[in-house]
């Protein structure tokens, strides 16, 4: 057998762009056999873990949410729900509806960033969404619509654009009005429009075609569709309380990566929207299952590209979702609450909500004083990075003889599927005067 | 919707990037947060907070709305809709002594942000300005008050050069609403 150039490759990837922060995909194969394939992690801070010992409860969530410019609302709530267990802190329903209002604005908001302005522009050619605002504009400019109705909807429940600074541990220290909810939800009923137009879109798109069997894990609970708290599901057979989180994520240090790998009943497993659709399928939003039908999503799905089809039909669920919850707020009016006093008596409580790109845990430790004496945080991009390196050893000797060109485009946009959170890198502007 | 928008910029959990949400944290606990008293975010016990860098917050005009952007991406373009004027307060590389503060138009400058290179964090705001660009929008008039890093490690303070211009960095600004004011 003779060997072909193709089976010879080398592939280094510094910094794949359009992912959040920064990771470098190396691959080296010789004479058709693959001898290296990974994903380099240029950072992963944990070091607000260590900024949160000493603290006051009260002051993690406003922390914990500026780790991500696009999770805030995520981190807010996970870090909320580890101070209310550990504090033994009930909500009112009230606060649970708010809290599941705000969290379907994130999941729109990321969402439509990540499908239309990171995925998207790989099937026009293109190097990123500013040139492909010159070919589709009409679709930029959804995007953008779309995600100011979103941010919106944040800024509405949260009290603020981009930080959701009235969020607290016990409940809202701010409360939108049955008014502004009424607005907000005529621009969601509004924007039904601009969701069947993304389905149609992203229904047009050519998913590449790649299956690999996997684990997935999710939260799910037996009354909803679930994106905070509820029992660590995976497509393997595993059941967990959130209080055994490390029983399903096992993390490992290994060599090539500051960031340490996550393992339960296999090598890795994968966490996100479609591990979100495979476990909970059957929960989602009738609209949501009429798109996935029509985007070609049947589950369990074992191809990691369409993970980008399930936050479609995730954008269809939130919402639809959020229009109902409204109209139940609506309903109800919306009644201001006590805040919650602390007790003077600490405990360790496990918080866990379903963020745009997957489970995310926050453990905290509390003392007597109400101040952290441990934190733990496991990010769902820390989850999937084991699983992103199995995916790539299995399809790059499926493509090898594609060509160099082609095997470097199909890992970063396997990479890209994933919707990658490595690390948030500084945005500092980089000026030079004219 | 107040026609100027005072827009903070940046990730105060790295250092110095966070220096426009400083400021602007400063300016807006004037009007907007009183409501909010009770979950103020971890920074109120910094140095900052016991020592004002804002003396008289009645300088501050009506028609001026304050806000803290975070790390918005594109999501910045979504801020400009309905205001006439955005002043964006970041720290920026400019090749001068950290803490050292420069006012600048989007016009004036280059701003680092490859098309290819599409990312949320670095170069966020040049990326959103180029899309709009691209996408034709009308922007309203937009000035830069960019502030030089010394660090922009993991880190929840402000190094001491930044820290040191605060109050220097917000008398600009509060100039720049008085010119804007005198100018009608």
């Amino acid at each position: 057998m003779g060997f072909t150039m193709a089976q010879n490759m080398k592939i280094d990837v510094h910094h794949v762009t359009r992912v959040e922060g920064h990771g470098n995909i190396v691959v080296n194969a010789k004479n058709g056999v693959l001898e290296e394939c990974r994903l380099d992690i240029v950072e992963t801070p944990r070091f607000f873990e260590a900024m949160l010992r000493g603290r006051p409860y009260t002051e993690a969530s406003h922390i914990t949410s500026r780790i991500c410019g696009i999770c805030a609302v995520g981190h807010a709530t996970a870090s909320l729900r580890a101070s209310e267990n550990a504090l033994g802190v009930g909500l009112s329903e009230q606060t649970q509806l708010l809290r599941k209002l705000i969290f379907f604005g994130e999941m729109l908001d990321s969402h439509i960033l990540h499908t239309y302005m990171l995925v998207a522009p790989d099937f026009f050619n293109v190097g990123s969404v500013i040139p492909l605002a010159g070919i589709a504009p009409d679709a930029v400019l959804r995007a953008l619509r779309m995600k100011k109705l979103a941010g919106d909807l944040c800024a509405l429940v949260g009290g603020r654009h981009t930080h959701p600074i009235a969020m607290s541990v016990g409940g809202f220290t701010h409360l939108p009005t049955v008014d502004e909810l009424k607005q907000i939800r005529a621009r969601l009923i509004d924007s039904r429009k601009d969701v069947d137009e993304t389905v149609a879109l992203f229904k047009t798109l050519p998913w590449p075609k790649f299956e690999r069997g996997t684990e997935y894990v999710a939260l799910s609970k037996p009354d909803e569709y679930a994106f905070i708290d509820g029992t660590i599901t995976t497509t393997d057979g595993g059941r967990y309380h959130l209080n055994e989180y490390r029983k399903v994520t096992n993390e490992k240090c290994v060599e090539h990566s500051s960031a340490k790998h996550t393992a339960h009943k296999r090598e890795s497993y994968m966490v996100g929207a479609l591990a979100r659709v495979n476990v909970n399928y059957e929960q989602l939003n009738p609209k949501a299952k009429e798109a996935a039908d029509a985007l070609g999503l049947e589950t369990v799905c074992t191809n990691p590209y369409m993970n980008s089809v399930a936050q479609v039909v995730e954008i269809v669920h939130s919402t639809e979702e959020a229009i109902k919850i409204c109209d139940e707020l609506i309903a109800r009016g919306i009644k201001k609450e006590e805040p919650y006093q602390f007790k003077g008596k600490g405990g360790n409580g496990v918080g866990s909500c379903e963020v745009p790109r997957g489970i995310l845990f926050h453990n905290y430790e509390i003392g007597d004083d109400g101040k952290i004496v441990n934190a733990n945080c496991i990010i769902p991009t820390g989850q999937n990075l084991a699983n992103i390196e199995a995916d790539m050893r299995a399809l790059v000797p499926q493509i090898l003889d594609q060509g160099q060109e082609k095997v470097t485009m199909a890992l970063e946009m396997l990479v890209r599927a994933y919707d990658p959170c490595i690390s948030c890198s500084v945005h500092f502007l980089d000026v030079k005067f004219v | 919707m107040r026609p100027t928008l005072i827009l903070g910029l940046g990730n105060p959990l790295q250092g110095d990037d966070g220096v426009g949400c400083r400021v602007v944290e400063e300016l807006f606990v004037v009007r907007d947060e009183a409501q909010f008293a009770e979950s103020r975010p971890a920074r109120a016990k910094t140095a900052l907070r016991k020592e004002r860098c804002v003396p008289d917050y009645e300088r501050m005009p009506d028609d001026v709305e304050v806000m803290d952007g975070g790390t918005p991406g594109v999501g910045l373009l979504n801020f400009f809709e309905g205001r006439t004027r955005v002043i964006i307060i970041d720290a920026a590389e400019m090749g001068v002594a950290p803490g050292e503060y420069r006012r600048f138009t989007p016009q004036e400058v280059t701003l680092t942000g490859s098309r290819d290179r599409f990312s949320l964090h670095r170069s966020g705001v040049a990326d959103a300005l180029a899309l709009a660009r691209e996408l034709k929008m009308q922007l309203p008039e937009i000035i830069f008050f960019g502030v030089q890093p010394a660090s922009v490690e993991w880190n929840d303070q402000l190094s001491p050069q930044v820290q040191a211009a605060l109050p220097r960095v917000i008398e600009a600004i509060l100039n720049e609403l008085r010119r804007i004011k005198s100018e009608g």
